[in-house]
């Protein structure tokens, strides 16, 4: 049996090449990248909106579009619900006659009481009866949402659903989407733009640049083990460090980056030989000042420094530190712990990183 | 004496309800095929049917009777059928029809083009066909400026001489609307006559006009 939805997309437009595969089960999924990376025509190719040139799209159990067997479902029949962005609400009609549109087959009554069962679902109610126009941002949102649910849709496709929208709407209405995804259990893809959207809820993160998918996975893997420097960027590692391998044992790699010894954790299924060339990530958040009092306790990668710049941001401070020996260091940490450990005052400091905070991926020139 | 007579008014009604209806008829679905599909020729496509909005009446009016005249392709075809155009009313409403349809297509193909194309994907893909999209969706949005279209269309075929004139002459109570009356009315030294049909035909464009900008001066959003 085969759950959620599995597309491979081959489509160019003039230069544009469009090379995607993927596959989203009932969750929450991100379309994330930068923008003409090929996302929204990938939404439009699943809701059979534009016809790709080669490929298969299958939802649950049923194949939208198989050009080697001539399948093409028009967007009609194949029950996606597509918000794009900007919502493309009629503007000629009310939010009830907005939410009714697709259930013209039902007779008023029943339109009626589904709409309103909607409107309830997606705290429309009492808004029955005015324009597009006459709705903020987050209220034109929800009126999208429940005109797409109202068509019973197999999958949900939401282009840039937030862009409109101010910070406190944003998590306001990913939470009401998330909430959406569990209670109609099918499968969500959201496109974005914005790393800040991509990871907090959905449960899958799909990376695309230039028409291609860079990385596909969990989210806790794309932001935590990028396949490559490109997709490292993406989701701000903050470092990247070419280093050099200088020994591999059992569990750990020694790698050289300046002067510098660090002790990693050996990377699963890489294998890693003296010599080469490689790229060491560090997430800011995981780089850890030591405290002046802290003289007896040993710890990994200990590295001596200097605080060069300090930006502030909300509840937390990003240093950049000067390593003696060579090297800069984006370290980032909490407000509470840069008061903590008296860095107003002191610039001369000590980092340490954990062996498994360091993420190796191959050396790019 | 002095008043409007009756037969001019009733041709010119009869002449320009035929024309706008005729331009409605072949105007919109054009003007939706002009804003929406692309094929080769269209630059072409637009020029010639929007052409007779810059050519002089009367260039329109010879044309129009080279073609449906005895002599004409279009003449012969329709003669051999039992049917002449050229000096009847219904050759009047033709000539006007030409000269009123630009109007309707070139303000209903801005309407139709100003309507979202995205609005009718996501129709689409809420189990709607085409032409439900189009009577649901473009149609509604489109209806301001095609209906400013159809006003001003009227008011042109309301006003048109010269196509008119050549195609069906101007007989009285036959095919002599009130614009051509006037023009003969002064010609026959009939002032008091011609005054109050100008004054009509005046009236009747102040009219068409203000309705006109009513339709396009506040939009929706």
């Amino acid at each position: 049996m085969t759950l959620g939805l599995e597309a491979q997309i081959f489509l160019h437009l003039g230069s544009f090449q469009l090379k995607a595969h993927l596959q989203v089960g009932n969750e929450l999924a991100t379309l994330f990248g930068p923008s003409g990376a090929g996302k929204s025509l990938t939404l439009r190719a699943i809701a059979g909106l534009v016809r790709p040139h080669a490929g298969r799209i299958v939802l649950g159990s049923h194949v939208l579009f198989d050009s080697q067997k001539g399948i093409n479902i028009p967007p009609q029949r194949r029950q996606v619900g597509y918000v794009p962005q900007g919502y493309a609400l009629f503007p000629h009609l009310t939010v009830e006659e907005n939410i009714m549109y697709p259930l013209h087959h039902l007779p008023r009554a029943e339109r009626r009481k589904q709409a309103a069962a909607l409107m309830e679902m997606t705290g429309l109610r009492g808004l029955e009866k005015r324009k597009p126009h006459q709705l903020s941002g987050g209220q034109q949102q929800r009126v999208a949402l429940a005109r797409a649910l109202a068509a019973k849709p197999r999958i949900l496709l939401l282009d840039e659903p937030f862009s409109a929208l101010d910070r406190a709407l944003r998590q306001e209405l990913g939470q009401e989407i998330y909430r959406l995804q569990r209670q109609w259990d099918i499968p969500v893809i959201m496109v974005t733009h914005d790393f800040s959207d991509a990871f907090g809820l959905s449960q899958r993160v799909i990376v695309m640049e230039q028409g291609e998918v860079l990385q596909e996975g969990s989210r806790e893997e794309v932001f935590y083990q990028p396949r490559n420097r490109r997709v490292a960027q993406m989701v701000a590692m903050g470092n990247i460090w070419p280093a050099l391998v200088e020994e591999v044992a059992a569990d750990f790699v020694y790698l050289r980056w300046h002067s510098h010894r660090l002790q990693a954790n050996a990377p699963k299924d890489t294998h890693l030989k003296p010599g080469q060339k490689v790229d060491a990530c560090v997430r800011p958040v995981h780089v850890m000042i030591r405290r002046p009092e802290d003289e007896f306790y040993s710890r990994p990668n200990l590295l001596k420094g200097y605080i060069i710049s300090e930006a502030m941001d909300i509840d937390s401070y990003t240093l950049i530190v000067a390593l003696e020996g060579g090297g800069e260091v984006l370290v980032q940490l909490h407000s509470h712990a840069y008061f903590r450990l008296g860095l107003p005052h002191r610039k001369e400091i000590e980092i340490s990183i954990y062996p498994h905070h360091i993420h190796i991926i191959p050396y790019e020139p | 004496m002095g008043g409007i007579d009756l037969a001019d008014v009733r041709v010119s009604f009869q002449v320009a309800a035929t024309a706008t209806l005729v331009s409605i008829i072949i105007g919109i679905p054009l003007a939706w095929a002009l804003a929406r599909i692309n094929f080769p020729g269209k630059a072409l496509a637009t020029s010639l049917a929007v052409v007779p909005l810059a050519l002089p009446p009367t260039v329109v009016g010879y044309y129009l009777l080279r073609i449906l005249g005895h002599n004409g392709p279009i003449g012969q075809m329709l003669e051999r059928l039992g049917w002449e155009i050229v000096f009847t009313w219904q050759g009047a409403a033709i000539a006007a029809a030409v000269v009123a349809c630009p109007l309707v297509i070139i303000t209903a193909q801005a309407g139709f083009a100003q309507v979202d194309m995205e609005l009718e994907r996501v129709a689409a893909t809420l189990g709607r066909f085409p032409l439900s999209i189009f009577r649901t969706v473009t149609l509604p949005l489109a209806m301001r400026s095609i209906a400013a279209g159809i006003v001003l269309a009227f008011a042109r075929a309301m006003g048109e001489f010269g196509a008119t004139l050549m195609v069906a002459g101007a007989i009285p109570g036959k095919t002599r609307t009130m614009s051509i009356a006037v023009y003969e009315l002064v010609q026959a030294g009939e002032s008091a006559k011609a005054n109050a049909t100008a004054l009509a035909l005046l009236g009747i464009s102040l009219a068409s006009i203000a309705l006109f900008i009513s339709l396009t001066s506040f939009t929706r959003r």
